[in-house]
This record gives C-alpha cells, sequence and structure tokens, in this order.
C-alpha cells in the first residue's frame, strides 16, 4: 500500500515537472542540493574516496582450491580408466604414469593459481 | 567567478572548502541544469542528473589539477560524462510501445519510463489535466512538485495550516490522476471514433 502511494507520489512529481517551461530548476531543488552536498564534503575524506582494494582481496581461494582438487580428482580417476583397458601395459608403468601425470597437473595448477 | 573564489577558489575546490563549493554551486547548477534538459525534455531527469554530477564532482575532487582545466570546465566535462552514460543505457532500454494511455493506468504500480515522459502527448496531457484543476490544488501541486516547496513553506505561503496543506495536497493528486486519466480516454475513444470513421 505504502509502494504505491511512493509510486504514485513519484510519478505525479515527475509529471507535474514536464508543465514548467522555464529551462531553470526551482530554488527549492538548488538549496537542497547545495545542502546535501556540503554535508557530503563535510564527512571525512575516507568515507569520499573509496581506497583502492589489493586485487588478492576479492579472490576465494577456498573456492579456486576446491575446484583445481575436483579436476584433479576427476582427471586421474578418468586415466584409470583408460589405462585399465590397457592391460598389455604393466601394473608398474600404469600406476608411474598415472602419478607422474597427476604430479605434472598439480605443479600446473599450483603455478596457475600462486 | 567572484574575486574571492578566483584568488582561492580552484585550490578549495580540492580541498572541499565548502564556501568556495557554496558559491561554486549556485552558479553552476542552473548551468548544468540547462545542459541536460536541452538533451532530453524531462525535469525530474534533468535535477536527477545534476545531482548524479554535482556527486561525481565532491567524490572525486581530489583528483582535481588546477593546471589542466578551471573547476567550471572539469564540472561541465563530468557532465558530458554522464550524458554520454545516459545515452548508452537508453540505447538497452525498450522503445515506448502502444498507447501512452496504458502506462499512465500504471501510475501507481510502477515508475514510469523516461521516454513515457518525454513524449509531446504526455506534455499536453498533464498541462490539459492541470488546467481543468481547481485553482487551490493546481497551485498546491506547483507549489510543491515545480518549485519545490515544503509543506510549512507552502502553510506559510497561502495562508493554511500544514495539516491542511496535506489534505489539500492529497485531495489535489487523485483530481490530478483522475484527469489525466480521462485526458487519456478521451484521446483513444476520440481516435477509435476517427477510424471508424474511415
Amino acid at each position: 500500500m505504502k509502494n504505491k502511494e511512493n509510486n504514485l507520489e513519484e510519478n505525479i512529481s515527475r509529471l507535474v515537472k514536464l508543465s514548467d517551461e522555464s529551462g531553470t530548476p526551482s530554488a527549492g531543488f538548488v538549496d537542497n542540493l547545495i545542502h546535501s552536498t556540503i554535508e557530503k564534503l563535510k564527512q571525512p575524506d575516507a568515507e569520499v574516496t573509496p581506497q583502492r582494494q589489493s586485487r588478492f582481496i576479492g579472490i576465494n581461494w577456498d573456492k579456486i582450491m576446491g575446484l583445481a582438487a575436483v579436476i584433479t580428482l576427476f582427471y586421474g580417476a578418468g586415466l584409470e580408466v583408460l589405462l585399465s583397458g590397457l592391460i598389455r601395459i604393466s601394473s608398474f608403468f600404469t600406476f608411474t604414469v598415472l602419478i607422474a601425470m597427476i604430479v605434472n597437473w598439480l605443479v600446473y595448477l599450483g603455478g596457475f593459481i600462486l | 567567478m567572484s574575486d574571492a573564489c578566483d584568488q582561492y577558489g580552484w585550490a578549495g575546490i580540492s580541498q572541499g572548502d565548502p564556501d568556495i563549493w557554496r558559491e561554486f554551486l549556485s552558479r553552476q547548477i542552473p548551468l548544468l541544469y540547462g545542459m541536460f534538459i536541452k538533451c532530453w525534455t524531462n525535469p525530474s531527469l534533468a535535477e536527477e542528473l545534476v545531482q548524479k554530477t554535482v556527486f561525481d564532482a565532491v567524490k572525486g575532487r581530489n583528483s582535481y589539477d588546477p593546471s589542466r582545466a578551471s573547476p567550471e570546465k572539469w564540472i561541465v566535462g563530468i557532465a558530458r560524462n554522464n550524458i554520454r552514460l545516459e545515452i548508452r543505457k537508453r540505447t538497452s532500454q525498450l522503445n515506448v510501445n502502444g498507447d501512452i494511455g496504458t502506462y499512465i493506468s500504471l501510475i501507481d504500480k510502477e515508475p514510469l519510463p523516461d521516454k513515457v515522459l518525454e513524449q509531446k502527448e504526455t506534455i499536453s496531457a498533464v498541462k490539459a489535466a492541470l488546467a481543468r484543476l481547481a485553482s487551490s490544488e493546481r497551485s498546491v501541486l506547483k507549489a510543491k512538485y515545480m518549485q519545490g516547496l515544503s509543506a510549512r513553506q507552502i502553510s506559510r505561503q497561502i495562508g493554511i495550516t500544514e495539516k491542511a496543506v496535506y489534505s489539500l495536497l492529497y485531495r489535489a493528486r487523485i483530481s490530478f490522476r483522475e484527469e489525466i486519466e480521462r485526458t487519456f480516454t478521451t484521446n483513444d475513444r476520440d481516435r477509435d471514433n476517427e477510424k471508424q470513421r474511415k
């Protein structure tokens, strides 16, 4: 109900202003704007000018590490399924290749993230 | 600018000196308003953009370099940037489709789009609706919304109590709404009759 009244008041205000052909702002508007600007100027600088944030602050490390772990697991599982099919290759060789690839991926992801 | 402003103003702008800013703004606000109203015949939008420009200037006052431009040129640059942003915003907005009466009938449900307000049909309907109101209702609406007066200021101007101003404003808003809706209903009926005649 209140929202309805606000919309109505706001829209009527905008419509009534359309009939103003003076091309100049109202004295009330100028006074209010000057007053609120002076109030803003009295605020401490830190509130007025936002400090530049460090580019690392916004990074969500938990999310990135979680994503890296999930990728590694899926990659390892996929590789295991693929290699288990290759029965001709000895289990030792399979294990070595698998470990080497996982370590490679971890090194790559570690370098990418850090 | 006055002599005082010429001497100290440029540094006072970046230092946020309230007196310098007061004088600076009292000169610049009408000029900025004129710039915006030339682009869009929409006083509420012009006011909104003037306010945004002034607040942007306050926010960025530390970056103002007096050796590069005068404060007037600097704030006009900010205003031009806001005009560019507004133009860009408008390209993504939908055009006003259908008759304006539909938008007017939703006057208490959602904000009227700027493009509706800027139609010649809307402006003439507003003038017609205001002309049909009782003179007390018309003058209270103009005092409140065009001159930006408070209820207390209006009560002093008209010579009635503040409570009476609120009730007059309430009645004036209802009457204005009825009149403007009637204008669009009549326009639609005329249009339909013309179509049938053809």
